[in-house]
């Protein structure tokens, strides 16, 4: 769905990213996750992480002429994620992508090393005259930020949904999380934000008197 | 000393006569055998067996009996009861609790200097055994009981009871275990359970008398038609609380208590003070509070649910109300029995019906009563999720070896089958995370070292034993006063749908929403007096199977006009209006009324099985409807039967009903047809909190180990995805059928219907059987529109401004 943010277009992705000109943003990649529950003795299916990276995959090379993917935070879980899927990242950013791969650091990884072929932006960079953050921050003017894995509740009498959205209420726009084995946080949008949820096949806005 | 004779002159001064039944089980016991006691509650089944114990005269050091209770709050009564009998007895005996409640100093005594005699619950002791002291601590046991085993039996519970029963017996091979037990349907099959290797079953005195009344609205003719009654029957209970001491008063939900409580106040404000309310979603020490000022004497009445109906020793209660149907004929017993709860004494139960329908089950449930057609308790089958709980406790134990863990846990009746495959793959999922084609190289829960599986990693020990347990509730969120001061607990679902400054009811208190933080839920006392009530899940109990077959037989008898209950000649005018407008279901026949409104045309079906049958046949008919011509319904349904609704008419007739009951392709077509996905999702997180892959803690407490936290929704979105034949899946699958959608009868009424006459009819208006489903607000749509349409739809709707 393509939008118009205080007079930027920007094309909100059922895939749960947001396209702006030639740069795709993600946020909360959580690679390593399943990894770390299996250290932690619970038995969890292997395959998020690479399903992940393949989707991200897919995504960029259906978008011709796309330069760079920005990740907004929180591409791995903790650090012995970071050990064991490091490698993989690296291998995957060199072969698996067809564009330069831009990495912003979150709350889960702020301490990971930088591998060579991956650009590391810091918070607050500016992109056209909007900033980028993990963490959302209040009173910094237009941004695009992660973090907060949003989602609503969509209720009817007949039926009752979950969904990812993407969430903006005029000054932060907020993506929904990526990785393929991370979960939400119900949001509360105030009156006057404007709320997309994401089905996996479309972008739906929905008006924020039906969000209770 | 004691002696035979002691046990005569303990009854002599208590001016009591032996009870035959206690002979019975006395002698069994000096015979060394185990077994089983049953009946009704108050007839002395406890003195029976801990009598019998002690005219062994057992010897030695330490730890000699264990009491299992399923609630921590009859384990305080149990003590004192023992207790004075040890007393009266001349023995000095330490018998000392152990729940969730009991210091870690206390406990830590108990292990040092044991005991002679153990309260406690499943959980703590599975606790006990995943300890390495275990083997010391229980090799002197001569006894357990385990009491109240009905609550027990049919539960993950009674499975996880089972498995530690196995252990006991492998620890100590002189210990003897003793049930005792509400009478149930399967009680042969009960004293199977608990002891597989065979047990005395003892059938309890059953002279009790249980007296099965009702309340009913002294002007019928003033009711509407639609027979709702509601509270309206709140002032003639009031009447009536006055006449006794005190009552007890059960409703089956507990928004429905919440509800009654408020109502009772606000028509009889001089009972303010005078009564209280009791539910399983109340703060502990307000429970206890209520407990003790009901034992006292000091309440006339306590509005409650099943959270009472357990065997505490409530004996001023003169009178017990049941609010709304009594769903099943061993449930009512058992409430039954908290009046008179004395040898000898009547118990009575006065059923006060919140709609005039719900009197059908009111005479079924004294006719099933008086015939001894008694609910059983139907047996897990081999949870997997529960023994790979058990085998990472066995493993904290000390460690086990695999051929003796296996051939113990074989000794239990649930795992009696189990397969040399099935126990590998226990095995595996607790060792490797998974089968062994797929196994995951960094996980290490149990590890075998040199045959021995162990658990090494000090967090994951501390992790399995605060979750050991097979009690899984709804994400529950503490309630508390922003000045200090825990109210209970409300569920996350409930909580997350208020706004600030909404009020709500709660523990009979209006109170207002202040706000969420850290799994707490904030409020203040409201200015307004009402507010909504919140709904917590579960309580929504389908009719037994026993009961529902009864009802059949007395709607038939209504329909030949030869029923002389009370409580349906009182609504005779209803029935005859049903019989005017439409027809009642023969014995052989099914009732299906087609009725035309403003919404559409409406087919109502009456298979008479209760509401879970009713859910999976409304779903199987619209689906297989909806294939002879492409349509959506709106479906709802009740206990006695369920409602098609569809703008186009909709045709039947005997050919048609043969299709639709049809068992042919009936799994495909139920899974087609129910939200069957769904369903097994909200069942996984009960199983996956069980086999360890979730932790939930407590409520109100602070989250711990973040890195490690999802949702069980998630996980079970993982699972499907990148390990689709996963055992714990299956289950989950396995449970919503057998469980939530009670296969196994829901074939026997379609086999049922197939043979039935169908008796059509054509009302001029929705009839009194019809009614209450009308007005069902749970609906839901069964057809095939996608969630991107469903969202499509809901804005569309509210654009044009409508619900």
């Amino acid at each position: 769905m393509v939008v118009d943010l205080l007079g930027k277009t920007m094309t909100l992705l059922p895939e749960r990213a947001v396209l702006w000109e030639k740069v795709l943003f993600v946020a909360d990649l959580h690679l390593g996750k399943g990894h770390e529950f299996r250290k932690q003795g619970l038995a969890l299916p292997a395959g998020s992480t690479s399903e992940t990276l393949e989707q991200l995959s897919r995504l960029a090379s259906s978008l011709p002429g796309l330069e760079r993917v920005v990740v907004l935070g929180d591409v791995w879980h903790s650090r012995s994620a970071f050990n064991q899927t490091a490698d993989a990242l690296v291998a995957w950013a060199q072969f698996g992508l067809s564009c330069q791969l831009v990495l912003i650091k979150g709350n889960h990884d702020r301490w990971a090393a930088t591998p060579s072929c991956v650009e590391i932006w810091p918070e607050g960079t500016m992109f056209r005259d909007w900033k980028l953050f993990h963490t959302p921050r209040k009173g910094a003017g237009l941004q695009i930020a992660g973090h907060l894995h949003p989602v609503v509740r969509l209720g009817t009498r007949k039926f009752r949904e979950r969904l990812p959205c993407f969430h903006f209420n005029g000054e932060i726009l907020t993506l929904p999380s990526f990785g393929a084995f991370t979960g939400g946080m119900t949001i509360s949008p105030q009156a006057g934000d404007l709320v997309w949820v994401t089905t996996g096949i479309q972008v739906i806005e929905i008006p924020t008197e039906l969000l209770a | 000393m004691t002696t035979k004779n002691d046990l005569a002159q303990f009854f002599e001064r208590r001016g009591w006569e032996p009870l035959p039944f206690q002979r019975e089980v006395w002698k069994a016991m000096a015979e060394g055998k185990s077994g089983l006691v049953h009946s009704s509650t108050g007839t002395g089944k406890t003195l029976s067996v801990w009598l019998g114990f002690l005219a062994l005269e057992p010897k030695g050091e330490g730890l000699k009996a264990v009491w299992l209770t399923p609630l921590r709050s009859l384990a305080g009564d149990t003590q004192k009861a023992l207790h004075q009998a040890c007393m009266e007895m001349g023995l000095d005996w330490r018998i000392e609790l152990r729940t969730g409640d009991t210091s870690s100093y206390a406990k830590q005594k108990q292990v040092k200097s044991a005991p002679d005699c153990l309260i406690t619950t499943p959980e703590s002791l599975t606790l006990l055994l995943a300890s390495k002291n275990s083997f010391r601590f229980f090799q002197g046991l001569q006894l357990v009981v385990v009491d109240e085993w009905h609550e027990l039996l049919g539960s993950k519970r009674g499975v996880q009871t089972e498995l530690a029963l196995a252990r006991l017996r492998t620890i100590s091979k002189d210990v003897r275990v003793w049930g005792l037990s509400a009478t149930l349907g399967n009680t042969q099959e009960a004293g199977s359970v608990l002891n597989p290797g065979g047990g005395e079953v003892i059938r309890g005195e059953s002279s009790k008398e249980v007296l099965i009344d009702s309340l009913l609205p002294r002007e019928v003719e003033r009711f509407p038609w639609s027979g709702h009654i509601g509270v309206r029957m709140v002032k003639e209970v009031a009447e009536d609380l006055r006449l006794v001491r005190s009552s007890l008063i059960f409703t089956n939900t507990r928004a429905q208590a919440e509800i009654w409580y408020q109502e009772l106040l606000s028509q009889c404000p001089d009972l303010s003070g005078q009564i209280a309310l009791h539910h399983g979603s109340l703060d502990r020490d307000e429970r206890e509070r209520v407990e003790q000022g009901l034992k006292q004497g000091n309440l006339r009445a306590v509005i409650c649910t099943s959270s009472l109906d357990l065997g505490v020793d409530f004996s001023p209660v003169d009178r017990v109300f049941q609010v709304g149907s009594p769903k099943g004929v061993a449930r009512l017993m058992q409430k039954a029995g908290r009046s008179g709860h004395a040898p000898g004494l009547p118990s009575r139960i006065t059923c006060v019906p919140t709609h005039a329908l719900e009197v059908l089950d009111i005479c079924a449930s004294r006719r099933g009563a008086k015939l001894g057609r008694i609910e059983g308790r139907e047996v897990y089958s081999m949870p997997f999720d529960v023994l790979s709980q058990h085998l990472v406790s066995m493993a904290l134990a000390g460690g086990f070896r695999e051929e003796k863990l296996r051939a113990e846990v074989r000794q239990t009746f649930t795992y009696r089958g189990l397969s040399d495959d099935e126990w590998r793959w226990a095995l595996e999922f607790v060792t490797k995370g998974g089968s062994s084609l797929e196994s995951y190289p960094e996980f290490h829960k149990v590890v075998p070292d040199q045959g021995v599986f162990l658990v090494p990693d000090r967090q994951v020990a501390l992790r399995h034993r605060t979750n050991i347990g097979t009690i899984v509730s709804e994400n529950q969120i503490l309630v508390k006063y922003l000045t200090g001061g825990t109210l209970g607990t409300v569920e996350e679902s409930f909580v997350s749908r208020l706004k600030k400054g909404d009020v709500f009811v709660f523990g009979g208190k209006a109170l207002e929403f202040l706000l969420v933080k850290e799994h707490t839920c904030y409020v203040r006392r409201a200015a307004k007096p009402k507010g909504v009530v919140p709904r917590w899940s579960g309580g929504r109990m389908p009719l037994s199977s026993q009961l529902s077959h009864t009802l059949r037989e007395i709607v038939a008898e209504i329909k030949h006009g030869i029923v002389e209950e009370p409580e349906i000649q009182a609504f005779a005018p209803l029935f005859a209006l049903q019989l005017e407008w439409s027809s009642l279901p023969d014995r052989d026949e099914i009732l299906v009324e087609q009725v035309r409104t403003r919404e559409g045309s409406h087919l109502f079906v009456y298979p008479i099985e209760g509401r879970l049958v009713h859910e999976g046949l409304a779903a199987l008919f619209a689906t297989r409807l909806s294939r002879l011509a492409p349509r959506s319904f709106s479906v709802a349904c009740n206990d006695y039967g369920f409602e098609l609704l569809s703008p186009e008419p909709i045709e039947m007739s005997q050919e048609i009903l043969t299709a639709l009951v049809s068992t042919e392709n009936l799994s495909e077509d139920i899974l087609a047809s129910l939200n069957e996905t769904e369903m097994a999702k909200r069942q996984f997180r009960e199983v996956a909190r069980i086999a360890g892959l979730i932790f939930s803690g407590y409520p109100g407490q602070k989250k711990s180990a973040r890195q490690v936290q999802a949702s069980s929704g998630l996980f079970f979105d993982v699972f499907r995805k990148y390990d689709p034949g996963h055992p714990l899946l299956n289950q989950a699958q396995r449970e919503v059928l057998e469980r939530s959608l009670e296969q196994t009868r829901l074939m026997a009424c379609l086999n049922r219907m197939a043979s039935a006459r169908l008796l059509l009819t054509h009302p001029p208006k929705p009839t009194p059987f019809a009614f209450p489903i009308l007005v069902d607000r749970l609906r839901e749509t069964i057809g095939s529109q996608s969630i991107d349409d469903r969202i499509q739809k809901m804005i569309a709707d509210a654009e044009r401004g409508l619900p």
